[in-house]
């Protein structure tokens, strides 16, 4: 029981006052008696050994600061927590990510779920309504309103978890706008919690309520992995992972690097408590195919415990240089294996197919082919970009350290002389933000892929830089493969992977490692764009009946790893308390509170009037 | 008009009834008593020697005729007993339902009435703090009327002054004999005194303490205001069980340490309760407790 007003409490000060109205005020009645002299000894007797022996069993007393105290919880506007029965159109969201399918020692935390659902349908009232929806990457709605519960019920048994990362603020937004013009919207959510902060919209007539499933599990997991040639020695590479912790105790595991299924590299490490650890793996034996690291131990929530990744050979990538001549340019260029750098003073449009890249060194061309560019302080003749003058040393404001062109990338040091103020399309990206214009920017279409460099590096000290490599190696990767390593194939579920189609191929058919098969077709750029990663594995790619090399989907999140059940989420400043049974509501009793005491003060007066006691 | 203390019927019985005495007084005229001094009586006491003068009827020949001494044969005389029946008249004993005084003056009445028809002196008295009021001793069947009169017109009043009452009244009644006294013995000063005194003089004490049944186990309830009725001073109390509890131990170790203090000097301790038919409290349980037979 919860109070809506426990100030109110205060008022309990009437209580001594009561008392010491009645001790002040007791009337008492004459009697005659033939000697007071043996009641005299008792009452001095009693009271050395009870010195509020007067106020005990009185009943009037009793029953004036019983009324007082009930009084006081009437005004202190007690809530009592109960069952809904209320009718009301109830949203349940159920979730279905990765973290939901750990094991708990009553199943998985979707049996547990499931059966807080399945408890809801058995609570509804003539009257009531219940939407059904899943979330997990992405939200999915099985039932519109409904008050089949036959139905609802074998939908809620069929539902299925996805070994995906949850994003509960589009599920929750699609549920408030779903329900808010309906009777009562309430929307339930059952979910382990595993949620990061929210941005969606609450509106005040929705209430919200979370049901955490799940208990504190220690699980141990991988969450980064990465394979890139090895900077050492070209035949080698190196594999990176993280492993995380999310236990209270510090674990030793055992680590096993497989490439199809010959074993690699077996070695024990320990994690500390809540902590990660590092492991890098060199190795020559890495090579073309299916590369599977595993933890050996099993625990919660196994989903974590093998990482998948795909090898593929090397690609040679084409640059072309459209330059004057740049030193520095062309010197990072070259320390990029598998590139092949051709420079030119000026190029011919029409021929540039034979590249994959071309980059413009202060040069600018007077139209675009569609294809993958690199503009030095030069701006590329498309709708959008304008070349507002030159800027003298223009500040560094920040850059994006999230996108695969500027991670890793220190920039604070550097400094420029003099740089182009430009104009860039709505649609470009900024990912260095200069005082007064963008100094690096990415246009994405479905032609062009251009990244603008506002400035040329000779006026800079950003070839002298430790990021200027780095930066290069960025662009080239993100050119060449749109964002993934070049050579390894590496996918987190929930996310959309490109497929790299050959340009005569025009079905591409997917099958995940659950053996569902899907069929996609690939868009003019030669990508064929596949959603549905939804269990991690090996997924193999079929291009018009010819096998071809797949790829492996990992969870690689570390917020699913963490099994540590929320007790509350944040949606725009809102805090919504996690419970662990079935929806209840809150209803105002103050009102028994006041009956009660109205019928103790009929009784007080009845006895006060026919002296029972007094 | 005054309640009538003791009915014909009862008067009846009370007539096969004998006052025990068990100290053996000095009495003033012949009765049906033994008494100290020797005289015409059937009962042999002792011999003396003759001297001239004595009545040569109680001559014991037989002992002249093997001695050749002329001796006087001594008899234990019947005497008349005094029988001192004090009541305590303070308003305390005016108290329950019947009143303690009612219950004390039929005791008086009833055991002041066997001493007259066995022949005994029998003297009445009652007494508060500034009053005295008493019956001459006398004596014969037909003092019983008088006696029932001065019983019946009496009325408690005053507070208890036990000691003083008693020194008073014995200032006047000189003579030894039997004192019963009747009363609560609610006196604020102890009874101790009180029993000293009696016991000063050659009598022999019985003490009847009389308690009233709502005394004993009183029935009241709630927050009240206790006066007593002789000293007119308030106590406040709120009644509970464990207030009870504690005033039912007070008053039986009042009247266990009046008991204990009679056993030791020799008085004899009887406790009533109004509560007791007075019919088995005369004709059994002053029988049983040796006042009566």
């Amino acid at each position: 029981m919860s109070f809506l007003m426990p100030a109110a409490f205060v008022l309990l000060g009437l209580i001594p006052v009561v008392v010491l109205f009645y001790l002040l005020k007791l009337r008492r009645r004459d009697h005659i008696v033939s000697s007071t002299m043996f009641w005299n000894k008792a009452v001095e007797d009693l009271h050395a050994n009870a010195p509020f022996q007067r106020l005990r069993k009185n009943l009037l007393l009793l029953i004036q600061l019983l009324i007082i105290a009930l009084l006081v919880l009437a005004f202190a506007r007690p809530l009592l927590s109960l069952a809904a029965r209320k009718e009301r159109s109830l949203v349940v969201l159920v979730d279905r990510s990765a973290s939901i399918l750990a094991r708990e020692p009553a199943g998985t935390r979707l049996d547990a779920a499931k059966q807080i659902a399945l408890k809801q349908v058995d609570g509804m009232v003539p009257g009531d309504e219940m939407m059904l929806m899943t979330f997990a990457d992405s939200p999915e709605v099985l039932v519109s309103f409904t008050n089949d519960k036959a139905k609802l019920k074998r939908l809620i048994r069929e539902i299925e978890g996805r070994e995906v990362v949850t994003r509960l603020a589009d599920a929750l937004s699609m549920a408030v706008s779903l329900a808010r013009d309906r009777h009562n919207p309430e929307i339930l959510i059952l979910s382990d919690g595993c949620i990061g902060p929210l941005q969606a919209t609450m509106p005040d007539q929705v209430k919200v309520h979370l049901v955490r499933v799940g208990s504190q599990q220690p699980n141990v997991g991988i969450t980064a992995l990465d394979i890139r040639p090895s900077m050492e020695s070209s035949k080698d590479y190196q594999l990176f992972a993280i492993l995380s912790n999310f236990g209270d105790q510090d674990v030793v595991r055992h680590l096993t690097l497989t490439c199809n299924d010959e074993l690699i590299d077996v070695r024990e490490t320990q994690i500390p408590a809540h902590g990660e650890e590092a492991q890098l793996f060199q190795s020559h034996r890495l090579s073309e195919g299916n590369i599977v690291l595993e933890i050996d131990e099993t625990d919660a929530f196994p989903m974590d415990d093998r990482a998948y990744c795909v090898l593929r050979r090397e690609k040679s990538t084409r640059v072309l240089l459209v330059s004057e001549g740049n030193y520095f340019l062309e010197k990072a260029l070259r320390e990029n294996t598998g590139i092949i750098v051709t420079r030119v003073s000026s190029v011919n449009m029409q021929v540039n197919d034979a590249y994959d890249i071309v980059i413009f060194d202060n040069v600018s061309p007077s139209v675009l082919a569609p294809g993958r560019y690199v503009f030095i302080n030069a701006l590329p003749p498309l709708d959008g970009f304008t070349d507002l003058g030159e800027i003298r040393l223009p500040t560094i404001v920040d850059w994006n350290r999230e996108h695969p062109l500027t991670r890793f990338v220190d920039l604070s040091a550097v400094r420029i002389h003099t740089a182009r103020q430009v104009g860039v399309p709505r649609s470009a990206l900024v990912l260095v933000e200069g005082e007064k214009t963008p100094l690096v920017s990415l246009l994405s279409t479905e032609e062009h892929r251009v990244v603008v460099f506002a400035f040329d590096f000779y006026d800079s000290n950003l070839p002298l830089r430790a990021a200027f490599p780095i930066l290069v190696s960025n662009c080239l990767d993100y050119l060449a493969s749109g964002g993934r390593n070049v050579e390894s194939v590496i996918a987190k579920t929930g996310h959309v992977y490109l497929l790299d189609v050959p340009k005569a191929v025009q079905m591409v058919s997917v099958r995940n490692p659950e053996g569902q098969e899907w069929s996609v077709r690939p868009n003019p750029q030669g990508q064929a764009p596949f959603d549905k990663t939804w269990f991690t594995g090996f997924y193999s790619v079929i291009f018009d009946g010819n096998p071809s090399q797949g790829f492996g989907v990992n969870l690689l999140d570390a917020e699913e790893s963490n099994l540590t059940p929320r007790f509350s989420l944040e949606v725009r400043g809102k805090t919504i308390h996690a419970s662990t049974g079935p929806m209840r509501t809150n209803r105002e009793i103050w009102w028994w509170f006041a009956l009660l005491g109205l019928a103790l003060l009929f009784l007080e007066w009845l006895i006060y009037h026919r002296r029972v006691l007094v | 008009m005054a309640e009538v203390l003791l009915d014909t019927e009862f008067l009846n019985k009370l007539k096969q009834l004998t006052l025990i005495s068990k100290k053996v007084f000095a009495g003033k005229i012949k009765g049906e008593r033994r008494s100290r001094q020797k005289g015409a009586s059937v009962e042999f006491a002792d011999y003396r020697d003759y001297v001239r003068g004595d009545d040569p009827r109680f001559i014991d020949w037989n002992m002249y005729g093997r001695l050749e001494r002329l001796f006087l044969k001594l008899f234990q005389e019947e005497q008349d007993l005094s029988v001192y029946i004090l009541v305590d008249g303070s308003e305390s004993m005016a108290f329950g339902s019947p009143s303690k005084f009612l219950y004390a003056k039929r005791i008086a009445a009833a055991l002041g009435y066997i001493s007259l028809i066995n022949m005994d002196r029998v003297g009445v008295g009652t007494f508060a703090s500034e009053r005295l009021e008493y019956l001459m001793p006398t004596r014969g069947k037909g003092q019983g009327r008088r006696l029932f009169a001065f019983l019946e017109k009496l009325e408690p009043e005053g507070r208890t002054a036990l000691a003083a009452s008693c020194r008073r009244y014995l200032l006047r009644h000189r003579r030894p004999g039997v004192l019963i006294l009747i009363s609560d013995f609610f006196d604020r000063a102890g009874f101790e005194e009180t029993l000293k005194v009696l016991l000063s003089r050659n009598l022999e004490v019985y003490a009847i303490q009389v308690l009233a049944e709502e005394e004993r186990n009183p029935t009241i309830a709630g927050d009240l205001r206790l006066i007593d009725c002789e000293e007119k001073d308030a106590t406040e109390i709120t009644v509970t069980d464990r207030l009870i509890k504690h005033y039912k131990a007070q008053l039986e170790s009042y009247c266990e340490s009046l008991r204990e203090f009679c056993m030791k000097r020799g008085v004899n301790y009887l406790a009533v309760t109004t509560r007791w038919r007075f019919e088995d409290l005369i004709l059994q349980y002053l029988k049983t407790a040796g006042l009566l037979k």
